[in-house]
C-alpha cells in the first residue's frame, strides 16, 4: 500500500470516531473551576500602584529592606519597555490583574486543616497522594500564599530547611535570604522580573546542607485559583556543598475569560561538587501569561539539571537560565513543549559558560497543533574566561498540520578559541511509514499519531518520577485529543 | 555621503541583548564611477540594458510581475522583507542607499543556453569607492554562469567602500550558476547585497568567496516560489585577524517540492568578529520542500568572537529542514591523523583551511581567476 492511503485520509483528531482512549484523563482536572467565597479570601485591588505595592509589604509583615526592595522595584517596572521580540502581550493589562489574593486561613502543616474548598481542588489534583506515595515534602500554594507545607521528619533531621519564603524572611534564615533574594535574577534584568520584584509573594526557600543527599524529591504545587489574578511565587534553593536535591515544580489553574498572570521567580544556587534536578510541569490554564525566570548559578563542579513540560499557557515566555561560573560545572537542560489551539508558547534555555571545561547539553522537542505556536528560542554564551568549554544544542520540531507554526530560534556565542560547540536542529512530521506500520498492528490511526507524539517527547519524560512521567504522557494525550 | 544603514535583519527578532537582530553599517565615503567591464562580448541570447535608474527597474519588476510574498501566519515577525518589492538578503536600506547614491543598474535579460561563463570584473583602485546594481533575468529554459570579481589594486591598506547589489530573477526551468569572488585590498569595506526569485523548476547555485576587506557584509534571500525550484550555496571566507564579517542568508520556500541546501565555511583568525545569521523559511504549503544547512566555524585565535544564529521557521507540516552547526578547534581525531602523516599541528591547521576553501574555489569556471585564489590563499593562510 503506498503512502498515499494516509494522506488521502486527513486526520480529525477531534471527531468522536477517531478519538484516542485516555483512560479517564480529562482537560477538567485542571481546568475544573472553584469560584471562591469573598468572605474566605483577601483580594488586592488590581492595578499596580505604589499604594498596592505598600499594602502587599504590610499584608505579608515585610523587613524595612524588603519594602524598600519593592519600591524600587516598582520603578524600575515603570521605566523598563515590553518586550519587543516575543509573542505579543498586548492582552495583558496589569490594570485589570489583582496581584494579592489570599485564603484568609494561615499555612498549616497537617492536610485535615487545610479549608475544605482549597483540599478539594488539590485533592483533585492529587497533591496529598503524590506526597504519600513520592514526595519527602510538599508545598501547595494557592493563589499568592502557601496554604499547605510538610516536610517529611527524617529529611527535616537531616538538616534540609524546605519552608515557605514568607517564614524564610523574618525567621532564622532571614540573612541568607536577604544575601541571595533577587541576586541572581536582578529587578533590571527585564520588565517582569521587575513586575515579580514590586509584587511577589508565596513561594518556597529550600536550603540543603553540605553531603545531604535526598533520595526522594521535594516538591512545590502552585495553583492559581482567583478569576484575573496573578501569581508571583518566589523559589530560592541553596544547595550546599557535595549535596544532591531533585525539586519538583507543578502549576495549573482554571479557565477564566479573563487575563491571568504568572510571574514567578526561580534563582537556584548550587555550590561546588553540588547538584540539583529541577522538574517543571506546567499546565496553567490557557487564558494564561505565563512570564516566570528562572535562573541557576553554578560553583566548582556544581550540576545543574532543568527537566521542563511545558503544556499550558495561552503565551509563555520562559527560558531557565544556566551560569556555569565554576570550574568543571555542567547544566542539562531537557525540555518539551506542546502548544495546542490559541497557545503561542516561547520557551527554551540560555546558557552562560564561565568557568573553564564547563559544559551544556540542550535537547528539546517542540510540538504544535491546531494553530498553536510554539516557538524554541535560546542562547549559549562562551565567555573567553571558558576554556575547554563543551556546549550540544539539540533541537527537535514535530508539526502535526498545516495552520500551526513552529519557529527555531537558538544563538550560540563564542569568544573563546578554546571551545566546542555543536548545534544541530531538525523539524519534520510524523513520518507515513510509522503509522501505517502501528496501524497494520492493529492501532487506530489517532492513537497512532499520539503514541508517536509521546514517543517523540520521551528524551523529557524518561528524566522524571515515573508518576510524573505517566502526568506528562497523559497531558500529550490529552493535547493530541485536543481537549 | 555620512550615514548609518541598518542592514541584515533577522527574521524573526530575538533577545536585543544578543545584539543579533540586524546590524549596522557605516557609510562615510563619496561614491565614484565604477570600473565594470566585461571580460568579452556578450554572446548572443544575452542582452544588457545599461544605466537604468531605480524606478525603471522598479517598472521592470511590474513587468516580471515580481513579489516577495508575505506569511499567513506570524509569530513576533518583523516583515521587514515585505517592505521590498524584490526582496535582498540585507534589506530595504540598501535600496534607499542606491537611491540616494544615484547608482544604475545594468540589467543582464538571458535566453538560450550558455556553456560559457559571463565574468563581470569590479577594479577598484587605490582605495576608490563604488556601488554596483546588477538585474540578471534568465529567461524560461535558460542556462547561463555569471562570473562576478570584486578586486582593487593598489596598496593593502587602502581603504574605500565598495558595494554591490544583485538580483536575479529566474523563469519556469531557468539555471543560473552565479559565482562571486571578492578579492578586495585588507583596508576595504564590502557590502553584498542579493536578492533572488526562483520560478517552478529553476535552479539557482551561487559560489561566493569572500576573501579581502577589512569590514565585509553580506546579505542572500531566495523565495523559492516555484515548485521543484532548487538552492545550492556554497560560500567560504577568511575572517583575518581584525576582520569584521556580518552575513544573512534567507532560504525561503514557498513553492512545493523546493529544494535548498547552503554550506558555509568560515575559519577565524586573531581578534576577527563574525556573524551568522542563516534561515530556512518554510511558508505555509510549501509541501514535500526540503531545506538543509551546515555551518562550519574554525576559530584559530584567543580574541575571535563568533555569533551565530541558525534559524528553521515553519508554517507548513509536510517539511523537512535541518541545520547543523560546527564551531571550535580542528577535532582531536583528525590532528592525530594529519600527525602521523609527519604533519606539525599548524600545517595541518594550513591544510584543512586551505583545502576547505578549495571546495569553494574549485566551482569558479574561470581558471585565471582560480589561480589567483590560489596565489591569495597561499598568502593568507
Amino acid at each position: 500500500m503506498s503512502n498515499d492511503y494516509i494522506k488521502d485520509k486527513p486526520i480529525d483528531v477531534s471527531t468522536d470516531t477517531d478519538r484516542i482512549l485516555l483512560d479517564g484523563v480529562e482537560r477538567e482536572l485542571y481546568d475544573f473551576v472553584d469560584e471562591e467565597r469573598e468572605e474566605d479570601f483577601y483580594r488586592i485591588n488590581e492595578g499596580l500602584t505604589e499604594e498596592i505595592v505598600r499594602k502587599i509589604s504590610e499584608e505579608k509583615h515585610d523587613p524595612d529592606w524588603m519594602l524598600e526592595f519593592r519600591l524600587k522595584s516598582l520603578k524600575i517596572y515603570n521605566e523598563l519597555e515590553m518586550p519587543d521580540w516575543g509573542p505579543p502581550i498586548d492582552g495583558l493589562n496589569m490594570d485589570n490583574i489583582a496581584t494579592y489574593v489570599r485564603s484568609k486561613s494561615n499555612m498549616v502543616n497537617s492536610w485535615d486543616e487545610v479549608p475544605e474548598d482549597i483540599k478539594n481542588a488539590f485533592d483533585k489534583l492529587g497533591i496529598p497522594q503524590a506526597e504519600r506515595e513520592s514526595l519527602a515534602g510538599v508545598g501547595a500554594q494557592y493563589d499568592s500564599e502557601l496554604v499547605y507545607h510538610n516536610v517529611r521528619k527524617d529529611v527535616e533531621e537531616s538538616g534540609v530547611v524546605y519552608t515557605d519564603m514568607e517564614s524564610a524572611l523574618t525567621g532564622e534564615y532571614s540573612e541568607m535570604v536577604h544575601e541571595h533574594f533577587m541576586k541572581l535574577v536582578p529587578p533590571t534584568d527585564h520588565k517582569f522580573a521587575a513586575l515579580h520584584g514590586a509584587v511577589w509573594s508565596g513561594g518556597s526557600f529550600v536550603y540543603v546542607p553540605p553531603g545531604v543527599h535526598l533520595e526522594i524529591p521535594l516538591q512545590s504545587y502552585f495553583r492559581l485559583n482567583a478569576r484575573g489574578a496573578g501569581q508571583f511565587e518566589h523559589t530560592l534553593i541553596i544547595v550546599d556543598e557535595g549535596a544532591d536535591l531533585h525539586f519538583i515544580e507543578g502549576c495549573s489553574a482554571p479557565k477564566y475569560n479573563t487575563a491571568n498572570l504568572h510571574a514567578g521567580c526561580v534563582e537556584l544556587y548550587i555550590r561546588k561538587n553540588a547538584r540539583l534536578r529541577y522538574s517543571t510541569i506546567e499546565n496553567w490554564s490557557k487564558n494564561m501569561y505565563n512570564l516566570n525566570t528562572k535562573r541557576a548559578i553554578c560553583e566548582e563542579g556544581g550540576i545543574i539539571e532543568w527537566v521542563s513540560g511545558s503544556f499550558g499557557s495561552h503565551e509563555s515566555y520562559l527560558y531557565p537560565t544556566s551560569v556555569l561560573k565554576g570550574d568543571r560545572s555542567h547544566s542539562e537542560f531537557t525540555g518539551v513543549t506542546f502548544a495546542g489551539k490559541g497557545q503561542n508558547l516561547d520557551t527554551g534555555a540560555k546558557v552562560i559558560h564561565i568557568g573553564k571545561n564547563t559544559s551544556s547539553f540542550i535537547d528539546t522537542k517542540s510540538i504544535c497543533k491546531s494553530g498553536g505556536i510554539s516557538t524554541y528560542r535560546s542562547s549559549v554564551v562562551i565567555t573567553k574566561s571558558a576554556e575547554g568549554a563543551k556546549a550540544s544544542v539539540n533541537c527537535g520540531s514535530l508539526m502535526l498540520d498545516n495552520i500551526s507554526r513552529s519557529d527555531t530560534i537558538p544563538a550560540v556565542d563564542v569568544r573563546t578559541d578554546k571551545a566546542d560547540v555543536g548545534h544541530e536542529a531538525k523539524i519534520g512530521r510524523i513520518s507515513d511509514e510509522a503509522v501505517f506500520y502501528l496501524m497494520s498492528r492493529g492501532i487506530s490511526e489517532a492513537e497512532a499519531r499520539a503514541m508517536i507524539v509521546s514517543g517523540f517527547a520521551n528524551p523529557v519524560s524518561k528524566e522524571l518520577p515515573l508518576e510524573y512521567a505517566a502526568e506528562m504522557n497523559n497531558l500529550i494525550k490529552l493535547e493530541m485529543e485536543g481537549g | 555621503m555620512e550615514m548609518t544603514k541598518r542592514i541584515n535583519h533577522l527574521p524573526v527578532l530575538t533577545w536585543n541583548k544578543l545584539k543579533l537582530n540586524d546590524a549596522e553599517l557605516l557609510i562615510n565615503t563619496e561614491f565614484g564611477k565604477v570600473n565594470t567591464f566585461a571580460d568579452a562580448a556578450l554572446p548572443a541570447g544575452v542582452t544588457a540594458e545599461k544605466n537604468v535608474s531605480f524606478d525603471e527597474l522598479v517598472r521592470h519588476f511590474d513587468a516580471l510581475a515580481v513579489s516577495s510574498p508575505k506569511e499567513k501566519i506570524v509569530a513576533g515577525k518583523l516583515p521587514i522583507y515585505n517592505e521590498q518589492r524584490f526582496a535582498t538578503g540585507m534589506g530595504k536600506e540598501i535600496d534607499d542607499l542606491i537611491v540616494e547614491a544615484d547608482c544604475k543598474t545594468d540589467i543582464y535579460t538571458v535566453d538560450g543556453t550558455h556553456t560559457d561563463p559571463i565574468v563581470l570584473r569590479y577594479d577598484y583602485k587605490n582605495g576608490a569607492s563604488g556601488l554596483s546594481s546588477t538585474l540578471i533575468h534568465a529567461k524560461a529554459g535558460s542556462e547561463s554562469t555569471w562570473v562576478m570579481y570584486y578586486t582593487s589594486e593598489g596598496k593593502q591598506t587602502d581603504n574605500g567602500l565598495v558595494g554591490a547589489s544583485t538580483r536575479v530573477f529566474l523563469e519556469e526551468g531557468a539555471k543560473v550558476h552565479l559565482v562571486k569572488v571578492q578579492m578586495l585590498s585588507e583596508g576595504y569595506t564590502f557590502f553584498d547585497d542579493i536578492g533572488v526569485i526562483s520560478g517552478k523548476a529553476s535552479e539557482l547555485s551561487l559560489a561566493k568567496l569572500s576573501l579581502g576587506a577589512k569590514r565585509a557584509y553580506e546579505g542572500f534571500n531566495d523565495y523559492q516560489i516555484g515548485d521543484k525550484s532548487r538552492l545550492t550555496v556554497d560560500y567560504g571566507t577568511i575572517c583575518r585577524d581584525g576582520s569584521f564579517t556580518d552575513i544573512n542568508y534567507n532560504d525561503i520556500f514557498i513553492g512545493k517540492k523546493a529544494e535548498g541546501v547552503m554550506r558555509f565555511f568560515e575559519p577565524l583568525y586573531g581578534n576577527a568578529e563574525k556573524t551568522f545569521r542563516g534561515t530556512l523559511d518554510f511558508r505555509q504549503n510549501s509541501k514535500a520542500s526540503v531545506g538543509d544547512e551546515q555551518e562550519d566555524v574554525l576559530l584559530f585565535g584567543e580574541d575571535v568572537i563568533n555569533k551565530t544564529i541558525p534559524l528553521i521557521l515553519c508554517e507548513e507540516e509536510d517539511v523537512e529542514g535541518r541545520h547543523a552547526a560546527t564551531i571550535g578547534r580542528l577535532s582531536d581525531e583528525m590532528l592525530f591523523y594529519m600527525q602521523t602523516r609527519g604533519l606539525s599541528e599548524h600545517e595541518a591547521k594550513k591544510l584543512m583551511v586551505r583545502a576547505s576553501l578549495n571546495k569553494v574555489a574549485r566551482l569558479v569556471p574561470d581558471e585565471g581567476i582560480r589561480h589567483k585564489i590560489d596565489e591569495y590563499l597561499k598568502d593568507v593562510i
